[in-house]
């Protein structure tokens, strides 16, 4: 119990000190990311650049600093937006039953029966390249699962007794909602959140890497990897550093979701 | 007062039909058919038989929580209760005891202040003898007769005229089972409650109960006065039901 606690205190301060770095990104930066000097263009790291410069010789660890705005907080956006919805959406279907549970469950089943990413890019290739478009593919891409899952945790709970010992006691469909079923599903359903963020990461790395995320000049960590692979042969660090952050944050999310997990099958009990 | 009885129950039927059998045909259980019997206030009346009789499927639908395929539903009251069958699932475990608690008047709106709620939710366990201590607790941090001493304060919190016993004791040992039995005879006193009294020991209902009726598959083969019916069974399988626990 004590070693859970302290290591959920350990990885919220992690994160939060992640997500404040990236937040300052840009001004924590010691060059301006978006000046080049063609001069010093594939530099290795140096003192002036400590992660050495892109073809463009722009540096590239405030590319990456100023870069993970769009790649760690576009991810937080959409799963957040995508908890709300699909948890909305499976708690609609769950508790009410017939056929709206028909109809909600054959919209899921319609956005699942293609391969998640397949879908993403499929959508973004019809919006067209940008920051938001690619935000609105992945959430079509992401809101599913969570419909799924808030519905069935809502079936396994809605016939349980203390929900009948409220109607008896003349409870309405809002307060067993909301008192009842929501606090008693809410839990896994955050865990999965937390969990998923490093999918979005990596997925959205992956459309810009694919040309239909963020757009160049602006930094993105997927599209730095995806301008890099040209120069893999003389500059390797404008490959190698993006590539490691990306790879940080979705261990960082991987690990914090864990502990929401054991945190929540600590206390959980019955 | 406008009846003598507080329940009166009419050829009551239900026939379940969520079980998808052979050949995705819908199959038709039938787990209760043809099921009258009235409670007279200030009653005790005790329904007896084997699992799968049909018991709780009765009690649901006199409770109004499940709906009936047939017959009738007499209530001459205001407000019914149910204790169910496993106490542990019967509080919400991530709600505190005293939150379970006042469930039992919190929808109702009647102008009592959520003070007044709880102050009167902490007679209630006085009452039913829970300590006041565990109002703070998780509904998951109980024992099973702690849960079920809560789920009675629940019920009885709402001034019910009939309470609904599904099998109160039957996941309790032995000796809390006396101590739940001995709380509903004291409250049977204390507040002129009526009784649906469900359970499969003879020997209890037989303590408890003034009337009593046998189930058998869904049916009742026999009803009358407990202890007429436990000294001279008319019914093949009362006699069966009885001899078995005599023989024990
Ligand atoms: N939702 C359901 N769907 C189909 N059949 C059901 C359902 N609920 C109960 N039954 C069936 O109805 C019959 C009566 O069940 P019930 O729960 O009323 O029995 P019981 O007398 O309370 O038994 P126990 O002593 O084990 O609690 C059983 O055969 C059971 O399988
Ligand atoms: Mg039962």
């Amino acid at each position: 119990m004590k070693k859970v606690k302290f290591r959920a205190v350990f990885m919220i301060v992690l994160v939060v000190l992640f997500l404040i770095l990236i937040f300052f990104g840009k001004q924590i930066a010691p060059n301006d990311p978006y000046v080049s000097n063609l001069q010093a263009a594939n530099e290795a790291p140096s003192a002036q650049y400590p992660f050495g410069t892109d073809n463009l010789g722009r540096c590239v660890l405030s590319r990456i600093l100023a870069g993970g705005a769009a790649s760690v907080y576009s991810a937080i956006f959409i799963v957040t937006a995508v908890f709300f919805t699909g948890t909305v959406i499976g708690l609609v279907a769950g508790y009410g039953g017939g056929w709206v549970d028909q109809v909600l469950m054959k919209i899921t089943m319609v956005f699942q029966a293609f391969p998640g990413f397949i879908l993403a890019v499929a959508i973004a290739g019809m919006l067209g390249p940008g920051l938001e478009n690619a935000m609105i593919s992945l959430m079509a891409m992401y809101w599913t699962s969570y419909a799924r899952l808030s519905r069935s945790l809502v079936l396994q709970v809605k016939n349980e007794t203390y929900i009948r010992a409220a109607i008896m006691c003349g409870a309405k469909k809002r307060h067993i909602l909301f008192r009842h079923i929501l606090p008693n599903i809410i839990l896994p359903l955050m865990t999965a959140a937390v969990s998923d963020i490093s999918n979005v990461v990596l997925s959205m790395a992956g459309l810009s890497f694919l040309g239909l995320g963020v757009q160049a000049p602006q930094a993105e960590w997927g599209l730095m990897i995806s301008n890099g692979r040209q120069f893999l042969q003389t500059a390797p660090w404008a490959i190698i550093f993006p590539s490691a952050a990306l790879f940080v944050s979705v261990v960082l999310f991987n690990l914090a979701g864990d502990c929401v997990r054991d945190a929540v099958n600590d206390g959980g009990g019955r | 007062m406008a009846s003598d009885f507080i329940l009166e129950v009419k050829n009551l039927e239900k026939v379940f039909r969520d079980r998808i059998g052979q050949g995705g045909r819908v199959e038709e259980d039938v787990a209760v058919k043809g099921v009258s019997f009235q409670i007279q206030r200030g009653e005790c009346f005790g329904l007896i038989g084997e699992s799968g009789s049909g018991k709780s499927t009765t009690a649901y639908m006199a409770a109004g929580l499940l709906k009936p395929s047939g017959g009738e539903l007499l209530f001459h009251g205001t407000y019914m209760q149910m204790v169910f069958q496993d106490p542990m699932k019967a509080l919400n475990p991530r709600r505190r005891v005293l939150d379970n608690i006042c469930e039992g008047l919190i929808y109702r709106r009647d102008g009592r202040s959520k003070a007044e709620i709880r102050e009167e939710a902490f007679k209630a366990m006085d009452l039913v003898q829970l300590d006041r201590g565990y109002a703070d607790r998780f509904g998951r941090e109980l024992s099973g007769g702690e849960c079920q001493r809560a789920t009675i304060a629940r019920a009885i919190l709402a001034h019910p005229e009939l309470l609904i016993c599904d099998e109160v004791t039957s996941a309790l040992d032995v000796s809390v089972q006396a101590q739940i039995i001995s709380l509903l005879e004291d409250l049977k006193n204390k507040l002129g409650l009526s009784y649906l009294f469900i359970s499969h020991d003879i020997a209890l209902v037989d303590s408890f109960c003034d009337r009593v009726a046998v189930m058998y598959q869904g049916k009742i083969v026999e009803m009358g006065k407990t202890r007429d019916i436990i000294e001279n069974p008319k019914d093949a399988y009362t006699k069966r039901l009885i001899g078995s626990v005599l023989t024990l």
